[in-house]
């Protein structure tokens, strides 16, 4: 694990150091270069290809189109016609079987918050961008592995504002020892158990197996999260929580403001709003159940493709679509005098529904347990539908 | 907040003290606890048939090139392993039993072929005085490279995992710090395998003993009825032919045959045993005349053994029960035994 190495913890202590050293303007330069040594040496075969993502993130923020397909141009000349391969594909796809696709570490995180880089610029919520500033957000080390996706005017502020002191510290470093003791202590632990999969074949088994994968994708994923936050705390930078008690949700739509919150933000931001403001213009304006639908499964499609496009992930991704648009459609139909009821917001519904909601995102798993045709099977047997 | 800060920088010096008192002790508990699993007569093998306890097994025998008895190495696969029986009915444990004035390390792997016993060996030949090979495939683990030592030829030759010299060398210059460098090797000493593999392989043990309750596997090996029968039907072939191969015929078996000769150099340039086991439908084949030729090159160091075991002395086909185990190891003993003198 990259936040366990030796190498890590220096290079960590150097980018401190030289953090609160540097005058307050060249901190962004400060963390971009040490992101880019931190690239260098865990991915070292990608960094040409994330370094021109961002500069071609840049430029389309900058409205210079133009000179993206230009370099574009020139890269592909250089490639096919020169040999010169400026993007370092070659070389990175010479480590990966013939069938691997490339993709650079921390790829999907880094795409989102490009993307949000470009998006906010064009509606002009971003007014001064700088190549440096954009560097040391895309390449911010903490968070390159696995999140949280950030927001670069809320990581620039916390750049410029952040102080050394005990604090800082003594929290971040409570934080990335909770984040070790979830992974490593339970997590992979749980793991193992997870590992029977391959030979489980009667419902108990699986249960057993799919419960355990339950518990553990969330310490495995919040435990990274709690790492990169509590790195970030050490610089004292702030950077957004990922997780809150998400398996506590009442329901589904209160568990996607608990799980991997930055994600679900994004894509609300930039998916949902925006899909639902463009439907609502369309004849579909009368139907709001038809809108929310919609938005609903564009929106968990494209957070199912984010994690890898294949029919499982796309499959899991449908299935919370469906789920947040079966629970859209009870809280409508739900008569006023029932949902204003003591009963109703009595702790028995309240833990029922905490229930549900675990039973339904725990089944909900499989897909990212197994392949598409497995999980079918192992369905029907979990299920009593066959032996 | 100054009186916060304060708080947290107290809390910060505790632990780190904490820590220092407690690094002091890890040394000479390591020693004791790598001592009992090593030395003792505690039964030896990988927990779990995984590489996790590979390189530090190979760095204690590296730090201690002589023991309190001669040393046998046992490589091999499942088989080897022991795959269906209990840890006190495999061959390195029946071995183990019947040779009390040895010290018995059952490598064996599931999965392993004689690539990586080949580069475990080189690491070890002077730390161990006979060495049982359960030939296999040439390949080797590509995860080698990462746990034991290895030069670029070997990388280069069975495409091993390029170890990582940075980071070694950090955590090198790390080496006050007692907890954190020598975490893998406490592990292995103490549970033969990763804490959190002990704890899922036990669990139910581990909630019994809290309990109360005794439970264990039970090390006491099975009845056996008659193991001279069980012998007698092995069918073992140790020959050696009348005369050495001429020198044209000795180079064009060595180059055919280049992991059986680099690996069984080993034993005549440390002048040690090594003993090779082909195990009838299990190994990769080598015609008799090869066999008998390399016995007669190779001797007394290194012996070329073929052995099939019939049906009934397995319990799958393949994998030997715990009476095909005992009379595996009689075998062994009988008609291939250990080096237990400097002089062969």
């Amino acid at each position: 694990m990259i936040f366990t190495d030796v190498r890590f913890a220096v290079l960590l202590l150097a980018s401190w150091l030289s953090f609160f050293a540097a005058p307050v303007r060249l901190r962004t330069a400060v963390l971009a270069g040490w992101g880019v040594v931190f690239y260098a040496i865990y991915a070292r075969e990608y960094l040409p290809l994330v370094g021109e993502l961002i500069l071609v993130a840049y430029l389309f923020a900058r409205g210079r189109p133009d000179v993206v397909l230009a370099l574009l141009v020139a890269m592909l000349f250089g490639r096919f016609k020169l040999g010169a391969d400026l993007t370092g594909l070659s070389q990175a796809s010479a480590t990966l079987a013939p069938t691997a696709i490339i993709v650079p570490l921390g790829f999907s995180f880094l795409a989102f918050e490009l993307l949000h880089f470009v998006i906010e610029v064009r509606r002009g919520r971003i007014a001064r961008i700088s190549l440096v500033d954009l560097l040391a957000f895309a390449f911010f080390f903490p968070c390159r592995i696995a999140g949280p996706i950030k927001r670069y005017p809320a990581f620039l502020e916390a750049v410029q504002t952040a102080v050394p002191s005990t604090a800082n510290v003594y929290a971040g470093l409570v934080r990335i020892l909770t984040g070790l003791f979830k992974k490593v202590v339970v997590a992979d632990i749980l793991a193992l158990t997870v590992r029977e999969i391959e030979y489980a074949a009667t419902p108990l088994h699986l249960w057993k197996v799919v419960l355990a994968y339950s518990v553990q994708i969330l310490l495995d994923f919040s435990a990274y999260s709690d790492l990169a936050i509590g790195t970030s705390r050490l610089l004292g930078i702030a950077v957004p929580e990922n997780f809150r008690w998400p398996y506590l949700s009442p329901n589904i739509q209160e568990f996607w403001n608990r799980w991997h919150i930055t994600l679900s933000s994004w894509a609300r931001d930039y998916v949902f709003t925006p899909s639902g403001r463009q439907l609502f213009k369309t004849r579909l304006r009368s139907s709001p159940t038809a809108i929310a639908a919609l938005s609903y499964l564009a929106t968990f499609l494209v957070i199912g493709a984010w994690h890898g496009l294949t029919p499982n992930y796309l499959l899991w991704g449908l299935y919370h679509g469906l789920l947040l648009t079966a629970y859209y459609v009870y809280r409508k139909s739900l008569p006023a005098w029932v949902a204003t009821s003591r009963v109703f917001h009595s702790r028995v519904v309240h833990v029922a529904g905490t229930a549900l909601t675990f039973f339904l995102v725990t089944i909900g798993w499989l897909p990212f347990l197994t392949d598409f045709s497995r999980t079918t099977r192992f369905m029907r047997i979990m299920f009593g539908l066959s032996s | 907040m100054k009186r916060l800060s304060d708080r947290f920088l107290r809390r910060l010096l505790v632990a780190v003290l904490v820590l220092v008192v407690v690094d002091r002790f890890v040394p000479s508990f390591l020693a004791d606890a790598e001592r009992n699993r090593y030395e003792s007569d505690q039964l030896f093998r990988f927990e779990n048939s995984d590489l996790f306890s590979l390189g530090p097994l190979v760095s204690y025998l590296r730090e201690h090139p002589r023991g309190t008895r001669p040393r046998v190495a046992f490589f091999g696969d499942s088989i080897i392993w022991g795959y269906f029986v209990r840890p006190g009915e495999t061959v390195p444990a029946q071995f183990q039993r019947h040779s009390p004035h040895v010290r018995v390390f059952n490598f064996g792997i599931n999965g392993f072929q004689t690539g990586s016993a080949h580069l475990i060996a080189k690491t070890i030949i002077g730390s161990i005085d006979t060495a049982y090979v359960l030939y296999m495939r040439n390949g080797a683990d590509s995860m080698l490279g990462s746990l034991i030592p290895v030069d670029e030829q070997d990388i280069a030759t069975y495409r091993l995992t390029r170890p990582d010299h940075t980071e070694r060398r950090l955590q090198q210059a790390l080496g006050f710090w007692h907890l954190y460098t020598d975490a893998y090797r406490l592990q292995s000493a103490l549970f033969g395998t990763s804490t959190r593999q002990q704890f899922y392989l036990h669990k139910r043990d581990l909630f019994a003993r809290i309990l109360g309750r005794e439970t264990g596997e039970g090390l006491k090996p099975a009845e056996t009825p008659d193991p001279d029968r069980a012998l007698r039907h092995l069918t073992v072939d140790v020959g050696r032919a009348d005369t050495p191969p001429s020198e044209q015929e000795a180079a064009e078996l060595k180059g055919t045959y280049w992991m059986h000769w680099k690996f069984a150099n080993l034993a005549t340039m440390h002048k040690k045993r090594i003993v090779f086991i082909e195990l009838v439908n299990h190994s990769d084949s080598m015609p008799d005349k090869v066999r008998l030729a390399f016995n007669a090159m190779l001797a007394p160091y290194v012996t070329f053994v073929r052995v099939a075991v019939p049906g009934t002395l397995t319990v799958d086909g393949q994998h030997l029960s715990p009476v095909g185990s005992l009379a595996f190891a009689q075998m062994l003993l009988r008609d291939a035994p250990p080096l237990v003198t400097d002089e062969p």
